[in-house]
């Protein structure tokens, strides 16, 4: 609780968690503004659509450099030689911390989506099921990428290393995969789906995608073709599952066995 | 003793209240019988009258609100075989959906003319309305919602229309089918006003000529409006919305010849327009915004004729699959709408473009190779990947608009963005004024 506090006045103090709330609430509005040609019953989808897409270029970015930056400041500043004065271990301190980087995110973005939902719930038809899938896939994609942040924050050596890796992360997920695929994907037929049908997935910008569009009923799953049914060859929302279990756990071990401890017992 | 009493109360109790419904129940079909030619039938709302019901004579079966006729699920709940009948504010439900037997059931089944059903709610059928050789009839205000999430054969279609012709569809709400509307060698029709959801198609043509499909809502289908091996369609005014699986599409033409698609507004397709094998049609006047691909035009078709359209913000306006057709971008002397990703000059202010539009690609040699591809084309990716496909030599000439349309300005809501700017620079001002005290 004290780590959860600690991180909410660091982060309120500092500029970085304001600019980019500021950031997305005037994208949200230029949205909703748009959106509103759109007939009431389909604009909540488009709107959550459009949304989805902004907060997918935009979010990863903020994610990345929040939680980066959160812990590349406590190395910085010293301030974990009083955190591990009680003889905590370095994987404590940084499970600890981590949880911290998470729950402000994850009440940040939970609070400015409720608000969010206000307009929402006025203007269109407003719809509880595909507003919670959008609440979750939304959660996942903060929550992955800040860990991913606190991964390099903990190995990076300095501050332009991390503003390096951050910018290679997100150029890495939302273009060079895609772009790669893309040029290899007339090799992909039948027999080998299953194989890219894992490496597909394994990108959680794919797996949140597909979740979000089946859980609002914008993707019909029921009338795919045979190639389809075996790419999507589990319900969506264990693509997600295993996405958000497989990357947090997998970078959190990361951080903590390359991770740059310093003076950490 | 006291138990005992209690029991038999209980059960006098279940037996009086259950008499009104057995005897609405077993007696449907002799009140349409008692029912003189030409007569008024009411039905209360206080008990479900139990089907199945035949009528053979001009009458009117009118339902008071609320008022429910379930089937037995052996076969039709309603048929209709006499001329004239008309049907109002009844809930039809529960026919047979077997498909084993010789016909397939429906929860109207109509085999006569000029008859009027009206404000009815279908539920819990295989087909909602069936016309069968039926010709002159009106379908009306009518809500047919089916389960969904089966099989596409284990459902039927919301209307289902076979060899009858100058019937008239009008405002009625289909969801859940596997076809909202299918046509089956049936011409001369008019669909307006309808509003189709979550179905397979929302609508289907086949062998089916001269129908005119105006004002509807079609969206959250795997496929809009399915026009396949017919002639002489007029589409008009409608509207294709959300639909955005690998394979969906606003409306699809296929094998269909001089159809008219005019004024239609397609938002948020996979492929607002696809078209195969068909000749001849006239696209004129339509919006298509928002869609991953606008036209997805097959080299099977040719002399279409696109003018007025106005493509905004789509991935690839327009993909020509499998090599180049004879159509045209243009007629007379006006082009398409091409938006703001086309900047273009207009010196002599006429409202064409100076120079013509040409939009080249590399993606149709992907989406002519692997379904998979419509994953992607709403991922940033696709913009380098057409990037890279210039140097790369395998760009093709997709559209050349000789005479491109100026597009109308669209301005942002400065109102709002003032006022945003606005509120954001007093609350800096004050933090900064109670930072300095």
């Amino acid at each position: 609780m004290i780590y959860i506090w600690k991180e909410f006045k660091e982060q309120s103090r500092g500029k970085g968690l304001w600019l980019s709330f500021i950031m997305l609430g005037i994208v949200s509005l230029f949205l909703l503004l748009q959106v509103q040609s759109y007939p009431v019953e389909q604009g909540f989808t488009v709107f959550l659509i459009s949304l989805y897409e902004m907060m997918v270029l935009l979010l990863p970015l903020l994610c990345l450099f929040i939680g980066s930056f959160s812990i590349w400041q406590e190395k910085e500043q010293r301030t974990h030689l009083i955190l591990l004065a009680k003889r905590e271990s370095y994987r404590g301190f940084l499970f600890k911390k981590s949880l911290a980087i998470q729950v402000v995110m994850m009440g940040m973005m939970t609070l400015w989506l409720f608000v969010l939902a206000l307009p929402m719930k006025f203007l269109f038809s407003f719809d509880v099921t595909s507003f919670l899938a959008f609440w979750t896939a939304t959660l996942v994609l903060s929550v992955i990428f800040s860990q991913m942040g606190i991964f390099w924050g903990s190995v990076a050596a300095n501050r332009m290393q991390i503003v390096g890796l951050n910018l290679f992360t997100w150029f890495f997920f939302l273009f060079v995969i895609d772009l790669v695929t893309l040029f290899y994907l007339p090799a992909v037929n039948y027999e080998n789906i299953k194989l890219f049908s894992f490496l597909y997935f394994l990108n959680p910008i794919h797996a949140l995608q597909i979740f979000l569009e089946t859980s609002i009923g914008l993707f019909p799953i029921n009338h795919m073709s045979r190639l389809m049914e075996r790419l999507i060859w589990l319900p969506p929302i264990l693509f997600m599952l295993f996405n958000l279990v497989f990357w947090t756990m997998a970078l959190f071990e990361g951080a903590v066995r390359k991770g740059r401890k310093g003076n950490y017992p | 003793m006291l138990k005992k009493g209690l029991l038999l109360a209980t059960g006098l109790f279940c037996m009086l209240g259950s008499a009104p419904l057995m005897e609405a129940s077993s007696d449907l079909q002799r009140l349409v019988e008692q029912t003189a030619e030409g007569g008024v039938l009411t039905l209360s709302s206080a008990a479900p009258y139990e089907g199945n019901v035949i009528i053979d004579k001009p009458m009117t079966l009118r339902g008071e609100e609320g008022t429910v006729i379930r089937g037995d699920g052996t076969g039709n709940v309603i048929t209709i075989t006499a001329p004239g009948v008309r049907l109002e504010g009844l809930h039809i439900t529960h026919s047979s959906f077997s498909r084993n037997s010789e016909e397939e059931y429906a929860a109207v089944k109509v085999m006569s003319d000029g008859n009027l059903l009206e404000n009815l709610t279908i539920t819990d059928s295989y087909h909602g309305i069936y016309l069968s050789g039926a010709h002159h009839n009106q379908i009306s205000q009518t809500t047919i919602k089916g389960k969904g999430d089966q099989e596409i054969a284990g459902q039927g279609n919301g209307i289902h229309v076979y060899y009858s012709n100058h019937n008239v569809f009008q405002g009625n709400t289909i969801s859940h089918m596997r076809d909202g509307m299918f046509f089956d060698y049936s011409n001369d029709s008019q669909v307006e006003d309808n509003r189709v959801s979550h179905n397979r198609y929302g609508l289907h043509y086949m062998y089916s000529d001269r129908n005119v499909l105006v004002g509807n809502e079609f969206s959250f289908n795997v496929g809009g409006a399915t026009l396949m091996h017919s002639k002489s369609i007029r589409l008009e005014n409608n509207r294709f919305t959300l639909h955005q699986g690998t394979r969906s599409f606003g409306a699809m033409v296929q094998a269909c010849d001089d159809s008219e698609i005019i004024h239609n507004e397609f938002f948020y397709n996979q492929r607002a327009l696809y078209i195969d094998q068909s000749q001849r049609n006239r696209i004129i006047g339509n919006k298509l915004i928002n869609n991953q691909v606008g036209i997805e035009l097959w080299a099977s078709s040719a002399g279409q004729i696109f003018s007025e359209n106005h493509f905004e913000r789509n991935t690839a306006p327009v993909l020509m699959i499998g090599g180049q057709g004879n159509n045209h971008w243009s007629e007379h002397g006006k082009g398409n709408r091409w938006g703001n990703d086309y900047p273009m000059m207009d010196l002599n202010q006429d409202g064409i473009g100076d120079l013509p539009v040409q939009y080249s690609s590399t993606l149709y040699q992907l989406i002519q190779e692997n379904e998979l591809v419509y994953l992607f084309l709403n991922s940033p990716a696709v913009r380098i990947y057409e990037l890279l496909g210039r140097f790369s030599q395998k760009q093709m000439v997709m559209v050349d608009d000789p005479h491109p349309l100026m597009s109308s300005g669209q301005s942002l809501p400065l109102g709002w963005v003032t006022l945003g700017v606005v509120v954001i620079f007093i609350i800096w001002r004050r933090k900064r004024k109670e930072v300095e005290r």
